[in-house]
């Protein structure tokens, strides 16, 4: 993406105060230029020295390594988590599980942000931290560059799975992207419609239409409830996004899962028919950069990006983003 | 002990129950070659780990993963249960010339270095280079299996993983009867030669003996095979020989005529090997031998290894020859004796024909070279059942990417078409690794079979029947040329391969296109370029030569139908496929009426235009052709109706059973209906098949013949 962000006019934004706390002053000062054109207020500090009151700023991006150790419990107690008033962007260059684990379900953390060394996604932080601070955050495309239109493919029976995932593979194909880099675009389409046509319908009650029922049986919704895949790229990342219009999923539950299934206990693989655990788990482990966007009980809408730079060795070395939005 | 192979997407469609079933019966190590497995989904996770759990009484062995399958064990933990992990491919990259591959990683072999999280050192298999590393973090990728000690794998156990017979099958003989042409199939071990002396008891008319993977030939039974063929050499030829059979033809200094050899060529992009069959021309395009293409990765860099091109120069020209007319295209259509022979390693079990998806299969319709059908049932509640009938990909070519593809493109395009005169497609599945295609169920006759039981009785179909049949082919062609595309754009689909073969007429009269196996869209790129598909005796001048097909191609060859129908036979059909061609390329299709004077002169004039040799002299359109048949038929007041049609067809189905041509059980009828692919052949009276010897592979003696 190398568009510039639209400069904050007068509301939320203009008004938004952001804490940037990173000791690398390359990236500081990277961050700072990229949320100067987000937020109306903008500092930074090196190294957390004092906790900051939740609400004293609206966004605090912070590298992980520059909390001091003794800080990291109080701070994530403090910052992470939906319900805060000072929404936290983590960024973090660790990957290993105990580490996610740790972040998703003892502190509930929404927003990971992937900091590997110098490399990150500037567009990126960008658009989290508008999304971050608005309730604008459907749509794949915040993540390309202007110009760029999603393919579109509306379904609404199980059937149209393997239509999805040949789709999405053909247009790999059509780029030119390697056969292990399919594979992965593969699994996000799989996993992203499975869990839209099996774990998110409800009825009008809320109670779960077709999650406890076998993969194997086919299941359709009706046509004003079908769900929307979208997928594009630039050449350098793939995005996935699959949009279903029941926003049932609940956020703790996704962390819940993320954790379990990256914990790799004896409850990773649970026998049962339906849960989409293992799904999202595998998801997160095929993109660079997983976001969830959910508008409960009207829409969700789960992207995948996969960063292609580089080739896959790159990919697979590389830390992962995560995000979770809930909007009204 | 049970050797499982296991292929596709392991998602929804991979049934656990199934697969166990498979192993139920046996006793042993359970062998399981994952070579095939391109991606799990979690619920095939849960679904494979149900499957290890449930066969963890036994030992079990698990054979070249490939990447995807083999990172589960790193992500997903007790992925594998007790299996053990013996062999498993690593993607690799090459630094050298970019080219992305999967190696082997033999565990017996390899441990001790992937157990120190370092990749093994692999050659790139393009370019040759050694600067090729990991394409994924070694640590990462090798975290599993570093963290179990190597495999202790049983010699047994090995040998089936390397894919060693446990020891040598007997020869099996299978035996085809398809008119004057006895095609005999030989498959094993052969021996002293016994049998293949016997074999020549009572042989008349034209023999072609094939190579079905003979493993070994001893001196005696290579004389006796080459005396069977020299006995009359005219009528007597090889197909298909493979490298041991060839080998010890040469060491024998008699060589019989061959009108093929199969070799395994390598691919030079992806590594993978692929047998290939090869014609007398072939075999003289010593360039082309080294640039084929690949059935994998499609790359025009499958060549002959150097051994088996050394082996082929030493073979004179002269014995290399085109196979007559009808051994071509037996050849065609057969790549498999008609009585299924599963050919398996004798410690394998293979799946059992049951139910494909949610359709209760019962019994073969047909087998040809590409795919199988069988007559199915729907079944649904409230004793709800609609017959169908299920096509699918011969099992040893479900690995065969160019035959899937053919297959999915087939399904994909028939999909798209519903008219009255084309069979529809109601579903495709997939069946564990194998895609079958659900089909509408026409009880009738197809075209051709009812032109051979009316040459047989010596009978010409009536003028108004020929006719109201072609122009059921054209409505059939007039749907798939006016195909709109989802954008509503004109995407003509091209059938490529309109044949009485694939002309269907049902009980009631009504016809059907069927078999789009070949046909392509419009303007869609020819993935191998050269390649002719489809039957060279219906295609005009322009289809041979490669070029580009249009509406007009098939235009053409629904002109020579009705000729062929009108008349009996096809007027360029000749014994090889070289005259046939010749005889395309070269000649001019006669005037109906000198072979059928009563054919009107306008019927006479509007087919030679529908089937002329410039594709700008003939109809535009399959609706042009059909109102010209329309016309001129309402001109000489002859029209007939789709019941004269069902009517005929009836007595002349009566006739022949009469005649004895038909048996009374199923008359001409179902099995006669349908069609396989461009390779299929239906079953006729002519087509009796004898089963010679039922020699089971297992068990046998070693050497014995």
């Amino acid at each position: 993406m190398t568009d510039a962000p639209a400069a904050p006019g007068p509301g939320p934004l203009a008004q938004a105060r952001c804490l940037i706390v990173d000791r690398n002053r390359r990236t500081a000062k990277q961050l700072g230029a990229a949320l100067t054109g987000v937020a109306g207020e903008v500092e930074a500090q090196a190294e957390l020295t004092a906790l900051p009151d939740d609400g004293q700023y609206d966004l605090l991006c912070a590298s992980l390594d520059s909390i001091p150790a003794e800080m990291h419990t109080a701070f994530l107690e403090r910052f992470a988590g939906l319900d805060k008033r000072t929404k936290l962007l983590l960024f973090s260059g660790r990957d290993d599980r105990e580490h996610l684990v740790r972040l998703f379900d003892r502190y509930a953390l929404t927003n990971l942000m992937a900091k590997n060394g110098e490399d990150f996604h500037t567009a990126d932080v960008i658009v989290t931290a508008r999304k971050v601070l608005t309730a604008d955050v459907f749509g794949v495309e915040k993540y390309f560059s202007w110009g760029l239109t999603p393919r579109t493919l509306d379904i609404t029976r199980s059937a149209q799975k393997h239509d999805v995932v040949e789709a999405v593979d053909a247009y790999g194909q059509e780029l030119g992207i390697g056969g292990r880099f399919r594979q992965l675009l593969q699994t996000v389409a799989d996993e992203f419609v499975t869990n839209a046509l099996y774990n998110a319908p409800v009825d009008q009650d809320g109670a779960a239409r077709y999650s406890h029922v076998d993969r194997k049986v086919a299941v359709a919704l009706d046509r004003d409830e079908h769900v929307r895949v979208q997928y594009m790229s630039d050449g350098e990342r793939m995005g996935i996004a699959v949009r279903d219009p029941f926003g049932s999923i609940e956020p703790q539950r996704i962390l819940h899962y993320l954790a379990k299934c990256l914990r790799g206990g004896k409850d990773q693989v649970d026998q049962k028919r339906g849960g989409a655990g293992l799904g999202l788990y595998y998801v997160f482990d095929a993109v660079s950069h997983f976001v969830i966007n959910i508008r409960p009980g009207l829409c969700t809408e789960m992207i995948g990006l996969t960063d292609m730079r580089g080739g896959y060795r790159k990919f697979a070395g590389r830390a992962k983003s995560f995000n979770l939005f809930v909007v009204e | 002990m049970t050797a499982l192979r296991i292929a596709g997407v392991m998602d929804e469609r991979f049934d656990r129950n199934q697969v166990r079933s498979l192993t139920e019966g046996t006793s042993g190590a359970v062998v399981i070659d994952l070579d095939g497995v391109v991606r799990i989904t979690s619920f095939g996770v849960r679904e494979w780990m149900g499957f290890i759990d449930d066969i963890s009484h036994r030992s079990v062995y698990l054979a070249r993963t490939r990447p995807s399958f083999a990172a589960q064990f790193n992500m997903i933990a007790g992925f594998g249960g007790s299996a053990k992990l013996v062999s498993l491919y690593a993607p690799y990259v090459c630094n050298a010339c970019d080219h992305e591959f999967d190696a082997p990683i033999d565990l017996r072999e390899d441990h001790e270095t992937v157990a120190q999280l370092a990749a093994p050192a692999r050659s790139c298999p393009k370019c040759g280079e050694d600067d090729t590393e990991l394409d994924d973090l070694p640590d990462a990728f090798f975290e599993y299996v570093a963290s179990v000690p190597a495999p202790k794998v049983p010699p047994a156990v090995s040998a089936v993983i390397d894919g060693k017979p446990l020891k040598r099958s007997a020869l099996t003989i299978r035996k085809d009867v398809d008119g004057e042409l006895t095609a005999i199939w030989l498959t094993g071990t052969a021996g002293r030669g016994g049998q293949l002396k016997r074999l020549g008891d009572g042989l008349e008319g034209q023999v072609l003996i094939i190579d079905h993977d003979i493993e070994h030939v001893s001196d005696a039974a290579r004389d006796a095979l080459v005396d069977l063929l020299l006995e009359d050499p005219d009528h007597r030829r090889l197909a298909r020989v493979r490298v041991p059979l060839l080998a010890a033809l040469l060491a024998g200094g008699r060589l019989p005529r061959m009108v093929s050899l199969t070799f395994i060529a390598g691919c030079a992009n992806c590594g993978k090997p692929a047998p290939r069959e090869l014609d007398p021309a072939q075999l003289a395009d010593r360039d082309g031998l080294l640039h084929m293409a690949c059935p994998h990765c499609g790359a025009t860099a499958l060549a002959l290894r150097d051994d088996d091109l050394a082996l082929l120069n030493q073979v004179p020209t002269e014995h290399l020859v085109d196979p007559t007319a009808q051994a071509q295209e037996f050849l065609e259509q057969h790549a498999a004796p008609t009585t299924d022979l599963s050919r398996v390693l004798s410690a394998q079990r293979l799946p059992q024909d049951r139910a494909f998806g949610r359709y209760e299969v019962g019994k073969k319709l047909g087998l040809g070279g590409m795919a199988e059908v069988f007559l199915g049932k729907q079944v649904g509640p409230e004793g709800f059942e609609k017959e169908v009938v299920v096509k699918r990909i011969l099992p040893h070519l479900v690995n065969d990417e160019a035959f899937v593809q053919m297959f999915l493109q087939e399904a994909r395009l028939a999909a798209k078409l519903n008219d009255a005169h084309v069979v529809q497609i109601f579903d495709l599945g997939k069946d564990e690794d194998n895609y079958f295609m659900v089909m509408e169920y026409v009880d009738g006759w197809d075209l051709s079979l009812v032109l051979r039981l009316a040459n047989r009785l010596q009978l010409r179909l009536p003028i108004p029947i020929a006719v109201r049949i072609a122009i059921g082919v054209l409505a059939g062609l007039e749907a798939a040329h006016g195909h709109v595309g989802a954008d509503g754009a004109a995407a003509p689909i091209i059938h490529r391969d309109v044949t009485p073969h694939n002309v269907l007429i049902a009980k009631n009269g009504q016809v059907k296109l069927t078999d789009f196996g070949v046909a392509k869209a419009q303007g869609t790129i020819q993935t191998r370029t050269g390649n002719i598909k489809g039957k060279v005796t219906y295609m005009p001048r322009e289809q041979i030569r490669g070029e580009d097909v249009t509406v007009r191609t098939d235009i053409y060859a629904a002109g020579l139908v009705l000729y062929t129908a009108l008349s009996g036979k096809n007027p360029f059909r000749r014994r090889g496929e070289t005259e046939t061609i010749y005889a395309v390329m070269r000649e001019e299709l006669p005037p109906l009426r000198s072979i059928r004077p009563d054919v009107p002169d306008a019927l006479d004039r509007v087919v030679r235009r529908a089937a002329a040799v410039n594709a700008a002299d003939r109809y535009g359109s399959a609706t042009a052709f059909r109102l010209a048949l329309e016309d001129t038929m309402s001109g000489l007041g002859r029209n007939a109706t789709p019941q004269d049609v069902g009517s005929a067809l009836a007595a002349l189905s009566e006739d022949a059973r009469r005649a004895g041509l038909v048996d009374d059980e199923g008359g001409v009828t179902p099995t006669t209906q349908v069609r396989t692919g461009e390779t299929t052949k239906v079953a006729t009276p002519t087509d009796a098949t004898v089963l010679l010897d039922d020699v089971r592979t297992e068990n046998a003696p070693q050497g014995e013949s």
